[in-house]
């Protein structure tokens, strides 16, 4: 069984799911930004019992913070039970959630811009980037598009972040991304530097 | 090791990722990795900067103490993580590394408070501490006396710093005086070369008129004014400045603050022991004059030394030791950092506590 866990939204992502996707588990945290304090207990449940042989994290992009929670833990409780340990892009649950084939899935990276990767055939077919809203519109323009769509074309700010990681969905991602690429980087797309002027967190 | 707790204890509240490892009160290991040098062009920490540190330093700074301590993951008993206070996103890393790791092991885990820490690693040198004494912290985040009647129990807060930590003046000072961050190390070594009674720099909070309110509290905001006034003067006149000179009187400046109110405090409390934390601890003037002062008031000196005063796992590891030894209760779940966590908050409750 494959333990994975995404933190890269404002609410945790687990599941405990068999090597073909299928969740035997799938929770969400209930309180935004409340990783830290949600994922232990949302794990443990998931766990009871489990014969885990593999983790994976998502490593992003998403909050910086959040991110890291998520990071940690997984590391750490691969770490404990000596179960290999890997990270997947937190975009394809996304596109698996959508069922993009070939397309763009773009989520909200704040400050007017966007995190955008490309997808060919069901399969990430590219880096994921950040972008300003108008880059981000003429990149994806024509193409099929998941995620927080409404960014590329609209101000409206209430828009922003609606679409989340599902469990359901990382499940069937994770259990692509241990097929295909089982020793995947635990490195956080962090894809900004760090920035002095501003604090933590994004 | 039968009946002898092995507590493993995580610490990333600021630049340092430590873990430390504590069998039955003995220190086994004590391994960090900081970020400081990638702080030091900015002139001070940048918490983005650390956390991402933190992430990538927690794996190999966990399996470097146990390697160190020769104990396997089987061998650990209870995990322990500071969750405050702290830089938010920083004190998050450890929590986060901390839950899993302790979950993974089906180990209990306490979240503990930072500054207590600092003040239970010290029973790792010299043993227990004594039922009432009085705690002083000074590093480039805190600057506290601590009542300590029992430091998995009860301590209170006497009194802290109303504006500057005691380490950041020293950095802003040595800024002023050309020396690099952080500023603690090259003052003292400066200072040794100087007369510390050369300039004299204002005591913060010691007028008579401060008693009352501020008895216990630091400022150093005045005294960091005071040597970039004296300096900006001094090269307004085109006179070279006597850097050993000036370290020393700033420095003879903070120490005589901090000993002479935690002096004071013991007093004031009928302490007879003094303890010391913090990276400030470290500094040779504060040393020197902690040990004369007390000696003439009858007090007994604890100070850790260097390695165990500055952040590390082991403290970390040495309360969570002390709370096991008690059969406390491990922390709930569902905690998570607290950036302001009050210093009464020795161990993290979990859900439900009065914040205040
Ligand atoms: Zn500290």
């Amino acid at each position: 069984m494959i333990l994975a866990v995404d933190t890269s939204g404002p609410l945790v992502a687990v599941t405990v799911t068999d090597p073909d996707g299928v969740p035997r588990y799938a929770a969400r945290g209930t309180r935004p930004r409340a990783h830290a304090e949600e994922i232990g207990p949302l794990v443990a449940a998931g766990t009871a019992g489990a014969d885990i042989s593999h983790v994976v994290a998502g490593r992003g992009p998403g909050s910086f913070t959040g991110l890291r929670v998520g990071l940690a833990f997984a590391q750490a409780w691969a770490w404990g039970r000596d179960t290999p340990v890997s990270g997947m892009c937190s975009l394809d649950a996304i596109a698996v959630a959508a069922g993009l084939a070939t397309g763009w899935v773009v989520t909200d990276a704040r400050r007017g811009e966007l995190f955008a990767a490309p997808y060919r055939d069901g399969v990430r077919s590219g880096d994921t980037r950040v972008l300003p809203r108008a880059a981000a519109a003429e990149l994806v323009a024509g193409s099929d598009v998941a995620g927080d769509v409404a960014l590329l074309t609209d101000d409206d700010r209430r828009a922003a972040g609606t679409t989340a990681v599902v469990p359901e969905a990382l499940a069937r991602a994770a259990a692509l991304s241990v097929r295909d690429d089982p020793g995947g980087s635990l490195q956080p797309d962090y894809l900004r530097r760090p920035d002095v002027t501003l604090r933590a967190g994004s | 090791m039968a009946g002898e707790p092995v507590v493993l204890g995580i610490e990333t509240s600021c630049d340092e990722t430590g873990v430390g490892l504590v069998v039955g009160g003995e220190l086994r290991a004590n391994v960090l990795a900081s970020s400081a040098a990638e702080h030091a062009r900015f002139g001070g920490i940048v918490p983005e900067v650390a956390s991402r540190a933190h992430l990538a330093e927690m794996l190999p700074t966990l399996s470097a103490a146990c390697r160190t301590a020769g104990l396997g993951l089987g061998d650990i008993d209870a995990v322990a993580v500071t969750s405050g206070p702290g830089l938010a996103g920083a004190l998050l890393v450890g929590v986060a590394a901390a839950k899993g790791l302790a979950l993974a092991l089906d180990r209990p885990l306490y979240g503990v408070n930072h500054l207590c820490a600092h003040v239970a690693v010290d029973t790792l040198v010299a043993g227990p501490l004594p039922a009432n004494s009085v705690a002083l912290l000074v590093s480039g985040g805190h600057s506290s006396l601590l009542h300590v009647s029992d430091i998995v129990t009860d301590v209170r807060p006497l009194g802290a710093t109303i504006d500057d930590a005691a380490g950041e003046a020293y950095d802003k000072v040595a800024r002023l005086l050309g020396l690099p961050f952080p500023g603690g190390p090259p003052v003292d070594e400066a200072a040794a070369a100087g007369d510390p009674g050369a300039i004299v720099f204002p005591r913060g909070l010691t007028a008579p008129k401060d008693q009352e309110q501020h008895r216990f509290d630091f400022s150093f905001s005045g005294l960091k004014t005071a040597v970039a006034r004296w300096v900006e003067q001094q090269r307004a006149d085109g006179t070279a400045i006597p850097v050993a000179d000036v370290a020393a009187s700033f420095q003879e400046a903070v120490a005589d603050v901090l000993v002479a109110k935690a002096v004071a405090a013991c007093r004031d409390v009928s302490a007879d022991t003094l303890v010391i934390g913090g990276g400030v601890a470290a500094n040779s003037r504060l040393r020197a004059l902690a040990a004369e002062r007390c000696r003439a008031a009858g007090i007994r000196l604890r100070v850790p030394p260097p390695g165990l005063c500055t952040d590390n796992g082991a403290m970390v590891a040495a309360l969570g030791a002390l709370a096991v030894e008690r059969g406390l209760p491990p922390s709930a779940g569902d905690f998570g950092a607290d950036p302001g966590m009050a210093v009464t908050e020795i161990l993290n409750p979990g859900p439900g506590r009065s914040v205040g």
